[in-house]
């Protein structure tokens, strides 16, 4: 298979996902759209180093979280303006469940950076075995922090919801 | 919205998909990182162009420069445009052989380094450049006024001394100390993400 069409597949298959986890981590589209380039861009570039050691999508997942992690002063200097536009934009431009799943986003970014990824590849239904494959967290840790983040992000969202 | 399970149901409601059917690897990145690479080759091709320009010029046939010191100044010049432009084009290496696919906590030291290695080339870099650059200047302006009415050259000598002093000790002060503030916050940044990756690994 040449590699143009390989890409092709990989992005088709996993650009959604990827674009969920930059916007969960930024809180912020266009820079999720951004980070979902600079993801793609180095998927493209490092794409005859993939060995098939590791799941391909353990492979890509870090190379997102590697992109996303690097950024992270863009990150910081964007989610204040974010933060702010988001509790005024809310009840007017969106329906309910667009305003809800913008809220949870929001409530994301707002968790400590190695938990947002955490959470999100269990949202994306990774097993323990992959989030600790990703990140570099011993498969136990990864129960442990799940366990812990659920309870503080269900809070966070609770709280975010009342404005 | 009470428990953690319908927060799962609204991920999996949330729209992942961009609008364009693919990304368009042509383009130019906003990534910081290409950013960088980008200044820095750009910053090497440049300095190199000025360097070979200036060795044109000093084999030039119709120059007419009398003294061996003066060309002399001109190959110093276009040695220290070269030494630059290998000491960018190093920077530039160093940002490319940072892995993606590192493990996160590897990732962020391999960053670190570099931006620590910025922050040490940033006390040296400069000064040894300027003024390296101005001494070779100096030897190239002898010949240059030599034989030229007094008052000219004095106006010539204190308009590009005095850019010189205010473009080193005001202007480059100054990006000096934003840089360094800016190295010192990223590497803050960097550090407290690698605790956040290392911690009870």
């Amino acid at each position: 298979m040449d590699k143009k069409k390989k890409f092709t597949e990989i992005y088709n298959k996993y650009s959604s996902g990827l674009r969920k986890l930059c916007y969960g981590y930024c809180g912020d589209t266009d820079l999720a759209d951004d980070l979902l380039q600079d993801t793609f861009l180095s998927v493209w570039k490092n794409l005859e180093k993939f060995r098939g050691e590791a799941k391909l999508s353990t492979w890509i997942y870090r190379i997102a979280v590697n992109t996303c992690l690097s950024n992270i002063r863009k990150q910081k200097l964007k989610m204040v303006k974010s933060n702010n536009e988001l509790l005024n934009a809310i009840p007017e431009t969106k329906t309910d469940t667009e305003s809800h799943i913008k809220t949870l986003y929001k409530s994301i970014s707002l968790l400590k950076e190695a938990d947002r990824f955490i959470i999100m590849l269990f949202l994306e239904e990774k097993s323990y075995q992959e989030i600790a494959e990703i990140t570099g967290f011993k498969e136990s840790n990864v129960r442990v922090k799940i366990h812990r983040i659920k309870k503080e992000l269900t809070e966070i969202y609770k709280s975010n919801e009342q404005f | 919205m009470n428990s953690f399970d319908d927060i799962k149901n609204l991920w999996n409601k949330g729209e992942g998909t961009q609008q364009s059917l693919s990304p368009d690897l042509s383009s130019s990145s906003k990534d910081a990182r290409y950013k960088m690479q980008s200044k820095y080759k750009w910053g090497t091709i440049s300095l190199a162009l000025t360097g070979c320009f200036i060795i044109a010029l000093a084999i030039f046939p119709d120059l007419n420069l009398q003294k061996w010191y003066t060309y002399g100044a001109m190959g110093l010049i276009s040695l220290i445009c070269f030494a630059q432009a290998i000491f960018l084009y190093q920077n530039y290496l160093k940002i490319q052989r940072i892995s993606d696919l590192s493990l996160p906590a590897d990732h962020l030291k391999q960053w670190e380094a570099y931006y620590a290695l910025r922050k040490k080339q940033n006390k040296w870099n400069g000064p040894v450049y300027f003024l390296a650059l101005n001494l070779a200047m100096a030897i190239y302006f002898i010949e240059i006024f030599s034989g030229r009415p007094i008052l000219n050259v004095m106006i010539m000598l204190s308009i590009y001394f005095g850019w010189m002093a205010f473009a080193y000790f005001y202007i480059g002060k100054r990006v000096m100390k934003k840089e360094k503030e800016r190295l010192n916050q990223i590497i803050n940044e960097l550090k407290e993400l690698n605790i956040q990756f290392k911690s009870e690994q």
